[in-house]
Order: structure tokens, then sequence, then C-alpha cells
């Protein structure tokens, strides 16, 4: 439970209603995170938005890059709720146990070159990010990511430090359920 | 609200190359469709693109929605005065070691009449005190919420309370303070690294 008020979807009205819409047509409510800056529902509208968009920009990093980079970023916040949320989506993108449990231990040795290039930069940044430095960048193009997967992934690592603050910061800390549908939270 | 970005299609890459920072971005001069139509704002507001816009114009939605969330972010309508919410965001860009953002924030700081705490966040984050307890209490809240986000306790939330704020205010120092996490990182993780 959050430790400001929050509007309940049964309570929202105009552009609120409106973008909790958007989360309902595919999870049948807004998620607990929507809800949490409900107070003013212009917050709640660009933050959906800016998700949807920062999901689908279409680079080629892949499914398995982009959710490890933002599970790296949660479990460095140390963040419960969204570090759930991503666990599951990893599990499902073919990370088992032991690789899973390594990487949330921040041990990048079992991974492919490529995911262990991402996880390396999604921990600086989050970290550290005055220290990030074009060395690091050059280790992302060493293992064949371009520009677009560059700041594709900045991106996703930058953002889910925004998100990681917002439920720290609120007190949205449970985990969800293990069959919580990870992938429908992006807006319709 | 009609939601028209096309959040699919970034740019062509014959049209991006590398002005400043670590990898290709568009240029005002090059920018089409959404990416001028979102130049066009900020030039409206600023009278030029800055830097920190330009360099996520290989997806000219993010460019978009990202300032859209600032214009929110600049607009919530809290009891927190102007400038404990400038103090805010420069606090977050000093934290972060962020020398691009803190640059445009001491500015701010001091156009709204407190250049002398500007200085004194830039020289020591971790102390620097505004003289005003209730906008002091934010800067408590902002140290622990940039450095040790999984520290944040409810008893944090009640000390922003005991000052005065009430939930409007909390939502939006903590929403202040994340999405400078959030830009912060933008401009030092894609080489945005000198003093802007």
């Amino acid at each position: 439970m959050a430790w400001i008020s929050t509007i309940s979807p049964d309570e929202a009205t105009g552009r609120l209603a409106e973008a909790y819409e958007w989360q309902s047509q595919r999870l049948g409510s807004p998620t607990e995170f929507t809800q949490l800056g409900s107070l003013e529902p212009e917050i709640v509208h660009a933050r959906l938005t800016l998700y949807k968009a920062s999901e689908v920009t279409g680079s080629a990093l892949t499914a398995r890059q982009k959710n490890l980079a933002g599970h790296v970023t949660s479990v460095v916040n140390r963040t419960p709720h969204c570090a759930s949320r991503s666990r599951i989506k990893l599990r499902e993108l073919g990370f088992g146990a032991p690789l899973l449990e390594a990487v949330d231990a921040l041990d990048f040795s079992g991974l492919a070159p490529e995911e262990a290039a991402v996880a390396t930069y999604a921990e600086k940044l989050t970290r550290d990010p005055g220290a990030v430095s074009l060395e690091d960048i050059e280790a992302l193009r060493a293992v064949g990511l371009g520009d677009r997967e560059i700041v594709d992934l900045n991106n996703q690592v930058a953002h889910l430090n925004y998100t990681n603050r917002v439920a720290n910061g609120l007190g949205l800390l449970d985990e969800v359920s293990e069959d919580f549908p990870a992938f429908d939270t992006v807006p319709a | 609200m009609t939601r028209t970005t096309d959040v699919t299609s970034p740019l062509p890459a014959d049209r991006a190359v590398v002005h400043e920072g670590w990898i290709a971005s568009v240029a005002p001069e090059d920018a089409t469709g959404l990416l001028a139509e979102a130049y066009g704002r900020q030039t409206e507001k600023l009278g030029r693109v800055t830097e920190l816009t330009q360099i996520g114009s290989l997806y000219p939605a993010l460019v978009d929605l990202r300032l859209r969330l600032y214009a929110v972010v600049d607009d919530t309508p809290s009891d927190i005065p102007d400038w404990g919410r400038r103090a805010v965001a420069l606090l977050t860009s000093v934290l972060n070691g962020c020398r691009f953002c803190t640059v445009g924030h001491v500015e701010r700081l001091g156009e709204a009449g407190r250049a002398e705490l500007a200085q004194a966040i830039k020289t020591d984050p971790l102390t620097a005190a505004s003289g005003d307890d209730t906008v002091d209490a934010l800067f408590a809240y902002v140290r622990l919420l940039v450095r040790r986000p999984g520290d944040v306790a409810e008893s944090d939330i009640e000390a922003l309370r005991a000052a005065g704020w009430d939930d409007l205010a909390i939502l939006d120092v903590n929403n202040i303070t994340a999405y400078y996490s959030y830009i912060n990182r933008v401009a030092s993780g894609l080489g945005l690294t000198r003093e802007a």
C-alpha cells in the first residue's frame, strides 16, 4: 500500500480515467505503479505514453538484452516491486533459475558477451552515472551494438532509474505474484 | 487525449550524424516530422534546441515524450515554491554527478534569486541548507532517494508531512527527483559530460 493517497480506478474521472483505460484494456485494471501518480492525472498520462515509447522503440536490442538491462537497474536500486516484474519477464525469455540468481547477485559471468556488456553498462549507469565514459560505449560497440541500440539501452536504464524511485520513494515495495502478466503492462 | 505519436518508427539513419556526445543525433536543421515538431516546441520556449534534447533524436518519439513529461514535471501544481523545485532539480543533478545538467539548474536557481544556495548545493550537496526548514526537509528526502533509493521508508514520508507538506507536494518532490535521475543518466550515459 502506497504511502500517499491515490485515486482508485472506480473513482477516476476525465483524464485520469482515460489514462487508466489504456492499461485496463490489457490488464483489466491500471497497475499499482500507475495509480501512484494519480493525484496529478497529467503525470499519469505523460508516464504511460513515455513508457509505451520506451518499450517499443524497434531497435535491434533483443528482448532479453532490454529486459536484462531493466532488471539489473532495479536490482542495483533495490526496488523489489520492479525487480519482481522484470524477473518474471526474464524467466519467460528463457533465463533459468541459476542464471537469474547470478544476475540478481550482479554476477554476469554466466551471460553471453552481448548480454554481459549490456548488464555491465546498466549497472554502471545506475550506480555511478557521472563515471560513465566513452570506453563504456566502445565496449557496447565491441559486442555489436549500434547507435540505435545504445540509445535504446540508455533510455531503458535511465527510465528504470525514474520508475524505481517512484516506486521506492512512495511506498510501492511489494513484489507482484508469480503469475502477474508482466508483459501486458504496456498500455494498449 | 489523442495519441498520434508513432512510437515504432525511428528516424532514417542517413539524417543522423555525430554532433556532440558519443552517438549520432539529428541537428535541428535536419529534423522532420515529429522530431521537427518537438524541436519546434523547445525552440519556441527556449529559443534553441538543447544538446540534451538532441541526444535522443534517433528516436523522435522519445524526444517528443520526454519533453512532454518535462512540461508536466515543471508544471505540477503543488505548494512547493518555484525556487524549492529548482533547488530539488539541482540537488538531484549534483548528487548524480551530472555536470552538464548542473550548469543549467544553477542558472535557473540563480534566476529565482537563490544564487548563493545554488553555489552551496553545487559545492556541498550533502549538507547544503536553504534556511527554510520546510525545503530542507525536501532536501533530506532527495538525498536519500537519489543515493539509496532502496532505503527510503515510510518514516521519510512522515518527516515530509511533519514539515508541512501534503500528498501532492510529496508526489511532486518524488517526481522531480525521479525525473532528473532519469535525465541525468541520459546526459551522462550518452556523452554529454562537459559543463553545458
